[in-house]
């Protein structure tokens, strides 16, 4: 009997980690809404079917429904084909919101995203404009246990 | 939805940049009353990907949403065939070329057909095609050769090696269509698997042949019918011999999709033939006249209408008093008449006339004088 003790508490601790061994787990959701205006009064609506030149609203909530903290968290949006980003519209909580201008291999704020064209010979430094945006990120660094938040963005369909 | 500020720092600094926003907005709001830049049934897909660490593990979760783009109702391009002339009760069809400048796929339907008369009645037995289905799209990425790209899954009401298609002035068939795939979020990696456009080979018929970026992203191509849109009417009876008659037919022509607006077509006009016979007559001699004397009478008839045949033509000439006709002296166009002998054959009912300088002596005429003929009547009296 005493050679299963150790065995036991072995088992006994087994069982305990597995029940307070936390993990964070993100869900995320993202609805794309549209603003109609019926007798003076404006309102968003779920967004199926737009025209072009409309805005779109997207709004994207995330949820931690784990025991554990998350870190190093960010979200990445590529910017919808067929669509332009509408510069200053990205919001998020506690969020640093950069973009990126080279397919999603850097990201930076807008007055830094620059390229260089050659104008007259000479290599010229440009800012990039909205139409240039490939992706978006919200970095949000850690989303606490049973936390959540929400980011967003608007577009204009072309 | 709410969102919170934590400073007001903060408040002031998204008041600016929503104040921003707004310009932005309104900068990019201009181009809206231009032609639509995405194709009527493109999709447009946003996914979103979050990633983020669960002690050492990298975990990550997406979530997509897909938005359809509406046809904008946008009005055709309709090309007036050209004018007919006719006469009365004759029956005129009229095919025209109908070209989409929208977007997308839609239904166009013509209304309010008119045929304004002028100098002929009413016109009857007219019609006009009620509606004709085009294609539209927009170009998404520089043509390739031969080729050229819109979005996935708005090509399915077009057929190979029938639909035609014009880009500008240029024409083309489309000779083959690749559907190309949607996009999608891989369940792998969580990364986008952008959409792939679907590609339409179109050959040249006339104008333009397409090359490797000749067609800019974002064109318009529409297709185009030239037997679908038809108009028909039967012609009435002009009110005034010798005054044509016309017809202007011209319809309305509305869009399915919300957002265009009615186009009123020009005009085309059918001409009615009216024509008119005219009538001269003399005599010879004039002076010297005394029992005895022969007259000769000369009837020119004419028809002086360019186009139109007149028919049924009788000259009615009653011999003149104080005279006596002389036996079989009636001549049409220098040859004996049909019915002459001992009395005028120009007394009522009269003589049927032509134009026919063959026609066999003594037979009878057709009465028919065609556009631009006329007949000549000789005869001869004595003065008792």
């Amino acid at each position: 009997m005493k050679k299963f003790i150790p065995l036991l508490i072995a088992l006994i601790l087994l069982l305990f980690s597995v029940q307070v061994f936390a993990e964070a787990l993100i869900t995320v959701h993202m609805k794309a809404e549209k603003e109609v205006t019926v007798n003076k009064v404006t309102k968003r609506v779920a967004a199926d079917k737009v025209n072009p030149g409309d805005v779109i609203f997207y709004t994207i909530n995330y949820v931690n429904s784990g025991d554990k903290e998350a870190t190093n968290s960010f979200l990445d949006d590529p910017i919808p084909k067929g669509s332009v980003y509408i510069p200053g519209s990205a919001f998020g909580d506690n969020a640093e919101i950069t973009f990126s201008i080279d397919g999603g291999k850097t990201f930076k704020k807008p007055s830094l995203l620059t390229y260089e064209v050659k104008v007259n010979g000479k290599m010229e430094k440009k800012t990039a404009s909205p139409e240039q945006y490939t992706h978006i990120r919200w970095t949000v660094n850690v989303v606490p246990a049973h936390g959540k938040g929400q980011v967003g963005f608007q577009v204009q369909t072309k | 939805m709410e969102k919170k500020f934590s400073r007001i720092r903060s408040t002031a600094i998204r008041t600016f940049i929503t104040g921003f926003a707004v310009l932005a907005l309104l900068a990019f709001a201009l181009p809206q009353a231009a032609q639509a830049r995405t194709s009527g049934g493109a999709t447009i897909y946003n996914t979103v990907m979050v990633n983020y660490t669960s002690g050492t593990t990298v975990l990550f979760a997406t979530a997509n949403v897909s938005v359809t783009v509406n046809t904008v109702g946008a009005q055709p391009t309709v090309t007036n065939p050209v004018g007919q002339t006719t006469v009365a009760g004759g029956a005129v069809t009229y095919v025209y070329k109908v070209a989409s400048n929208s977007n997308g796929y839609d239904t166009y339907s013509t209304s309010l057909l008119n045929n304004t008369a002028t100098n002929v009645g009413a016109a009857t037995a007219t019609s006009v095609t009620a509606s004709v289905n085009l294609w539209g799209g927009i170009t998404v990425g520089a043509s390739g050769a031969g080729t050229i790209q819109v979005p996935f899954g708005t090509t399915s009401q077009l057929t190979v090696n029938t639909s035609t298609v014009q880009i500008g002035a240029s024409t083309y068939t489309v000779t083959g269509i690749a559907a190309g795939s949607a996009a999608s979020t891989n369940a792998g990696t969580g990364a986008l698997m952008p959409e792939v456009p679907a590609t339409l080979t179109l050959t040249l018929i006339s104008g333009t042949a397409i090359t490797a970026g000749s067609v800019a992203a974002g064109t318009q191509v529409g297709e185009y019918k030239t037997a679908a849109l038809t108009a028909a009417l039967t012609a009435g009876t002009p009110t005034t011999p010798g005054t044509d008659g016309t017809y202007s037919t011209f319809f309305t022509i509305t869009e399915a999709a919300s957002g265009g607006s009615a186009l009123v077509t020009t005009g085309v006009t059918t001409t009615v033939s009216s024509p008119k016979a005219t009538i001269t007559k003399t005599v010879s001699p004039t002076t010297g006249i005394i029992p005895g004397t022969v007259l000769t009478y000369t009837i020119v008839v004419t028809n002086p209408h360019p186009v139109a045949q007149v028919t049924n033509v009788t000259v009615i000439d009653p011999v003149p008093a104080y005279t006596t006709y002389v036996a079989s002296s009636t001549l049409l166009n220098s040859i004996t008449v049909h019915g002459d002998g001992a009395t005028s054959p120009l007394i009522t009912p009269g003589l049927l006339i032509d134009n026919n300088t063959s026609r066999t002596a003594g037979a009878l005429a057709t009465g028919i004088l065609p556009a631009n003929s006329s007949a000549t009547i000789t005869y001869q009296v004595t003065v008792n």
